[in-house]
């Protein structure tokens, strides 16, 4: 019932195809590309790809547990479920909860992920993503509370959520 | 087998690539592919068109390449060795095309234009 009531928008033109990403060299996997991709700063892909095999090395050191594995359950446990949207509704505006499309769900946690990495104080990206990805791994860090915070806005405007569109 | 010859390109890099029956060798620019292109990423590149069709390790590639960038230059190859092998066997050509390898990426750099800083950048607008 929820699936028929989205609504879509025409577009003037049509959307572009998702282009499959190239798998990373060392595990083959488009979603360590994809958030490297994110990761990068000036086109500068190789770098961006050593901070981040470098922080999964320090992860799985200090864990003792595969470093893959560990970021990925870390990434799982960073990615909204639900959100707030605006929407005005006769001249006053509701915060709408919405759930979110998955292919957003994991873009919003990249981004989080990254965005709250870059702000730790660990003296290197590759320390400070390692950081990030262990407390985000045990649900804490300052991504988790994040993406608590998200879902208890949605929580607290559940009663918008019939203004859906 | 005699030898295959195809031509690749991306942005202004072109690849000459001769493909002949062998053990993986890939020879670009008369240097060994591990030596001339720098990082992992880069040889995944050239690789991938083997990776997908299964004959890692089944043909020996000489290169010549030129003009461009190391990443626009691996992509010309990747190209390049893509049509050689659509050329080996008819059978790659559904295989590789829906990985876009079969497709010369056709996005170039913009020319800058007279008028304006770069190819879109406008120079500092001051109003008097």
């Amino acid at each position: 019932m929820r699936d028929k009531q989205q609504v879509f928008i025409t577009m003037r033109k049509n959307t572009p195809k998702k282009k499959p990403l190239l798998p990373d060299p060392k595990f083959g996997d488009q979603l360590v590309t994809r958030f490297v991709n994110n990761l990068m700063y000036d086109g500068k892909k190789s770098t961006a790809y050593d901070i981040f095999y470098d922080a999964l090395n320090i992860v799985g050191e200090r864990l003792q547990e595969d470093g893959l594995n560990v970021w990925k359950k870390a990434l799982t446990n960073i990615m909204p479920a639900v959100e707030v949207k605006s929407r005005r509704v006769g001249g006053a505006t509701f915060q709408i909860p919405m759930e979110i499309r998955p292919d957003r769900r994991v873009s919003l946690g990249i981004k989080w992920m990254i965005m709250y990495t870059r702000r730790r104080s660990e003296k290197s990206m590759a320390g400070k993503l390692a950081g990030e990805i262990m407390a985000a791994y045990k649900e804490e860090g300052a991504t988790h509370k994040k993406k608590e915070d998200t879902h208890r806005m949605a929580e607290a405007n559940k009663a918008f959520s019939h203004f859906r569109f | 087998m005699e030898v295959i010859n195809a031509l690749g390109r991306r942005k202004t890099a072109v690849a000459r690539v001769y493909l002949k029956a062998g053990t993986g060798n890939i020879i670009i620019n008369n240097r060994d592919h591990r030596e001339y292109l720098s990082t992992d990423i880069l040889r995944g590149k050239v690789n991938q068109p083997f990776v997908l069709t299964n004959t890692l390790g089944q043909f020996d590639v000489k290169v010549n390449v030129d003009g461009g960038g190391i990443t626009g230059q691996a992509e010309a190859i990747r190209l390049g060795i893509s049509r050689a092998l659509v050329e080996v066997s008819a059978d790659n050509k559904p295989i590789l095309k829906p990985h876009g390898l079969l497709t010369r990426d056709p996005r170039m750099v913009e020319r800058k234009k007279p008028g304006q800083k770069k190819a879109r950048k406008r120079f500092q607008f001051s109003k008097r």
